[in-house]
C-alpha cells in the first residue's frame, strides 16, 4: 500500500514511499507522457536549432490532432486567428515545461529502490504535482471523462481492457490530493 | 472538477489584479473540467496568482458551480501570460475582453 506523501516538519521535505509496482507504472507513464509531447512537435523533430537557440522558432498555429495534445494545450481565444498566433508564440515553451516535470519525477525516480522513503525539497514535490496532473488529464481523455458525475469504475468493468487505465487515473488522483496537502500544509 | 472538499465560508476582501483604467481590460477565464480536483484548482489559484485561500476556494468554486470564473484582469499581454501560466497547470483558460 501506498505511504500519502507527508510533510516532514523539521526538514521541510516532502517524503513518500512506493513499491515496486508503483514505481515501475509511474516510470511508465512517465516515459509515456515524454513520448506523447513529442507527437506533433513542429519544433520536435528536425527543429530549425539556430532559430531555436535565438528563441525566435515559430510554433505550430494549429490545434493539434490528437485529443490528449488539444487537452495539454487548449485554445486560448474563441477566435480561430487568436488562438492560432497564441499558440505560434506558446506551445512550444508549455511542451517543454511539461517534458521538464516529467524528466524532473524520473530523475526523482531513478536510483529509488521499492520501500524506500522518497524525499523531495519543494521544487521536486511541484514538478511531481505538475507531471502527475498531466497524465490524469491524459488518462482522463482516453476514458472519455466528459463530466463532474461521470465515474469511469461505474462503466468500465474489471473485463474491459480500459480497467487498468482506470485504476492508474484513481491512484494519481490521491497522488495529486496528497502532494496538494502536503505543499500546502 | 471532482472530489468535493469541506465547504469553507469565502472572504470576500481582495479584488481581482486591477489594471490602469485607461487601458482596455481584458480577463482570463477559467473553465470548469470533470478532471482537475477541487484542491488542485485552490492550490493553483494561491500558489499561481498569490490569492488567499478564502479568494481562491471562492473562485474555484464558482468555476465548478457555475462553469466557469474571471480569476484575472489586466491588460492584454498579462492575461495571456496568466492564461499560459495555466495550461501550464493544466487548467482549460482563456483570454478574453471583459466586455466580451
Amino acid at each position: 500500500m501506498l505511504q500519502p506523501f507527508k510533510r516532514h516538519r523539521r526538514s521541510g521535505e516532502i517524503v513518500g514511499a512506493f513499491t515496486d509496482g508503483q514505481a515501475d507504472v509511474l516510470r511508465f507513464l512517465l516515459t509515456g507522457q515524454l513520448a506523447l509531447l513529442d507527437e506533433e512537435d513542429p519544433l520536435g523533430d528536425e527543429p530549425d536549432s539556430l532559430a531555436v537557440a535565438l528563441g525566435i522558432a515559430d510554433g505550430p498555429v494549429k490545434k493539434p490532432d490528437n485529443p490528449a495534445l488539444a487537452r495539454l494545450f487548449p485554445d486560448a481565444y474563441g477566435d480561430a486567428d487568436e488562438a492560432g498566433e497564441f499558440r505560434r508564440l506558446t506551445e512550444a515553451d508549455l511542451r517543454e515545461g511539461k517534458r521538464d516535470l516529467a524528466r524532473q519525477v524520473l530523475d526523482t525516480l531513478r536510483d529509488y529502490h521499492p520501500g524506500d522513503k522518497l524525499a523531495l525539497d519543494g521544487d521536486q514535490a511541484r514538478a511531481w504535482l505538475g507531471a502527475v496532473n498531466d497524465i490524469r488529464l491524459v488518462l482522463a481523455v482516453w476514458l472519455e471523462i466528459e463530466d463532474d458525475d461521470d465515474n469511469p469504475f461505474d462503466r468500465i468493468r474489471e473485463q474491459d481492457d480500459r480497467y487498468e487505465i482506470v485504476v492508474m487515473y484513481h491512484w494519481l488522483g490521491a497522488l495529486v490530493e496528497w502532494l496538494v496537502e502536503a505543499l500546502m500544509g | 472538477m471532482s472530489v468535493a472538499p469541506v465547504e469553507v465560508v469565502p472572504e470576500a476582501t481582495e479584488e481581482t489584479r486591477a489594471a490602469p483604467v485607461q487601458d482596455p481590460v481584458w480577463v482570463t477565464v477559467v473553465w470548469n473540467d470533470p478532471v482537475n480536483l477541487m484542491s488542485y484548482v485552490t492550490y493553483v489559484f494561491m500558489t499561481y496568482f498569490g490569492y488567499s485561500k478564502g479568494k481562491a476556494e471562492r473562485l474555484m468554486h464558482e468555476v465548478h458551480n457555475l462553469g466557469k470564473a474571471m480569476v484575472s484582469t489586466g491588460g492584454r499581454e498579462q492575461m495571456e501570460k496568466d492564461v499560459a501560466a495555466m495550461h501550464g497547470y493544466g487548467l482549460w483558460a482563456t483570454v478574453q475582453r471583459q466586455d466580451g
